[in-house]
């Protein structure tokens, strides 16, 4: 076990920085933001989790195959523990203190994105929101992450949230949704109540006999547009990354005559989406 | 603000598929959404969603017994199953099925001809493993109680191959868990990067060989820097592709991972670039060194 470099202390606490996920120590617990130099699986997330301390940022290791190198972001979020990754190309693996003074954030779990972690940001700056900002603890059916991300001239929107189960009351008939979850059956009655304007939602992978899509079809009956992402494009459950790193699966006949097609980034479609005219004024064609 | 479709949502339809004289339920459901309160401690619950975190954050708020859910083919960085190290921490035990095996959204499906692919820690205590039908699986996750489900760390080690003088190959996740008996005898594969952390550990466990993960090279190639410092010791050892194989699960690599980089006394036993880590472990214990 190695030393732990101090890298910044405060009233509440300290950052420290270790080149090793297992140098976390029991001193740190509820008080000290651990930043360490090893991948962020649910293997080193076992040892931090040992020792609670008050957040802890690691090294995305790549993500890699599965996820492996953040999977631990979710083990540590069902602690309530604050964490991040930092992008690996910004880091000296098994250096710590190197990590602290020059690495940037890439993903973050809902507890430190609730303290005000960002991706992109630099790892010091993000190590000072964990330890001085106090996260709000939140409901599962709040974490909604909902976010405008495009807006009309006529007042509609593409608004990112990560379940169609999110879906408001405004949103019916004028809105476009980009969500994170699949398109098979138990998402059409979801989908029918929130009757937004358009919606881009995930394929689930595909799934058996196309199932992950099948709502697609269903929804055409109650004059519903839409069209799924591939699920190794963008991540489920995160309605930003369908908007973000989308690329559409399929689409229904609806999308089609919006002139969404497969292939498209999700944004393209999104808009087009938001853009097409409702089928009564749809013109002579 | 106005209340989300699922606030507002009243009716969540579970079909009992087994009921069992403990009062212990099998529920299957099209969604994960419709896990609730009657499933508190006594149910094991199999809806066809995927396990992401998301899925998981609503499950676990009513504590099931166990979950068996549908792995949307994995997906981009793994959100498919993500939900998996969710659940996990707060100690309930979790599987997913094969996207390919059971129909998504479709529960009736997912119980009948769902073929479970991941598992998380406290299901592999219950035996539960990838291959099983998801119905043996949720049988064992309704009669076998956890053990072991207590945060912090757990060791995964076994002892796969025999070889000369009494040396083997022994897979465990971390270099963190050798013994004093590796020393000088086992071929570790393990599967933490090989960095300047790693290497420090590798030194002072000394083993025969070993293969650790190259954390996906990183930054001036850092993940790899343990075979130089192992090197100089005379210590021979081989990286995990990062590409190939899982970071932090030996026993994946054990199966499909595959070599990306060596030392030389690792080379001068035969051990070289693409070959699969199985066939580079055998080289390693077969291997004399000098």
């Amino acid at each position: 076990m190695s030393e732990q470099a101090v890298v910044h202390e405060g009233p509440r606490g300290r950052i420290v920085a270790v080149d090793s996920a297992y140098d976390t120590r029991a001193e740190n617990r509820g008080r000290d933001v651990v930043v360490n130099a090893s991948y962020c699986g649910v293997l080193p997330a076992r040892f931090v989790a040992e020792h609670a301390p008050r957040g802890a940022i690691g090294v995305d290791c790549g993500i890699g195959p599965e996820g492996a190198g953040i999977a631990g972001l979710w083990y540590l979020e069902a602690l309530g523990i604050p964490a991040a990754t930092a992008d690996v190309d910004t880091v000296r693996l098994g250096d710590g203190v190197d990590m602290h003074a020059n690495a940037r954030i890439s993903r973050l779990n809902a507890v430190a994105e609730a303290c005000g972690v960002r991706a992109g940001m630099p790892v010091a700056e993000a190590a000072r929101l964990l330890l001085e900002v106090d996260p709000a603890p939140a409901a599962a059916a709040e974490v909604t992450r909902r976010q405008v991300v495009h807006v009309a001239p006529d007042g509609g929107q593409v608004v990112c949230t990560d379940s169609i189960a999110f879906g408001l009351e405004e949103d019916r008939g004028r809105n476009v949704l980009c969500t994170a979850g699949h398109t098979g059956r138990s998402a059409v009655p979801y989908l029918r109540r929130v009757a937004p304007k358009g919606f881009v939602c995930s394929d689930g992978g595909g799934g058996r006999d196309g199932s992950g899509m099948a709502g697609l079809a269903i929804v055409e009956a109650d004059g519903l547009a839409g069209a799924t992402v591939d699920a190794r494009s963008a991540r489920m459950g995160d309605g930003m990354s369908t908007w973000e790193d989308g690329v559409v699966s399929a689409r229904n006949a609806l999308a089609a005559r919006a002139g969404v097609e497969v292939g498209m980034t999700a944004r393209e479609a999104a808009v087009l989406l938001l853009e097409a005219r409702p089928e009564k004024e749809g013109s002579g064609a | 603000m106005s209340e989300t479709l699922l606030e507002r949502e009243s009716e969540h339809p579970q079909t009992v598929v087994e009921d069992h004289p403990s009062g212990r339920r099998i529920v299957a459901l099209d969604s994960a959404r419709w896990v609730d309160e009657r499933n508190r401690d006594r149910d094991v619950v199999v809806p066809a969603s995927y396990v992401g975190v998301l899925p998981a954050r609503m499950m676990a708020v009513h504590r099931p017994r166990g979950v068996i859910g549908h792995d949307a083919c994995v997906g981009k960085d793994g959100a498919g199953i993500a939900g998996l190290w969710y659940l996990e921490a707060l100690g309930i035990p979790a599987a997913t099925a094969d996207g390919m095996s059971a129909e998504m959204g479709n529960g009736a499906d997912l119980w009948e001809h769902g073929v479970i692919s991941r598992v998380n820690y406290p299901a592999e205590r219950c035996g539960v493993a990838p291959g099983m039908a998801v119905a043996d699986a949720a049988r064992l996750l309704r009669d076998v109680d956890p053990a072991d489900v207590e945060v912090g760390n757990k060791i995964r080690r076994e002892v796969m191959e025999e070889g000369p003088q009494g040396r083997r190959i022994v897979v465990t996740d971390s270099i963190v868990w050798a013994y004093p008996e590796d020393a000088g005898r086992s071929v570790l594969v393990t599967a933490g990067h090989t960095g300047r952390s790693g290497a420090s550990f590798l030194l002072e466990a000394d083993p025969w060989g070993f293969i650790c993960h190259d954390g996906g090279m990183s930054k001036n190639r850092s993940g790899i820097t343990g075979l130089q410092t192992t090197a100089a010791h005379g210590l021979p050892g081989a990286t995990i592709d990062g590409t190939s194989s899982p970071i932090g699960d030996a026993f994946a690599a054990w199966e499909i991972g595959r070599i990306s980089a060596c030392n030389e006394p690792a080379a001068a036993l035969g051990v070289a670039v693409g070959m699969t880590v199985r066939e580079a472990a055998r080289k390693l214990l077969h291997g004399e060194r000098p």
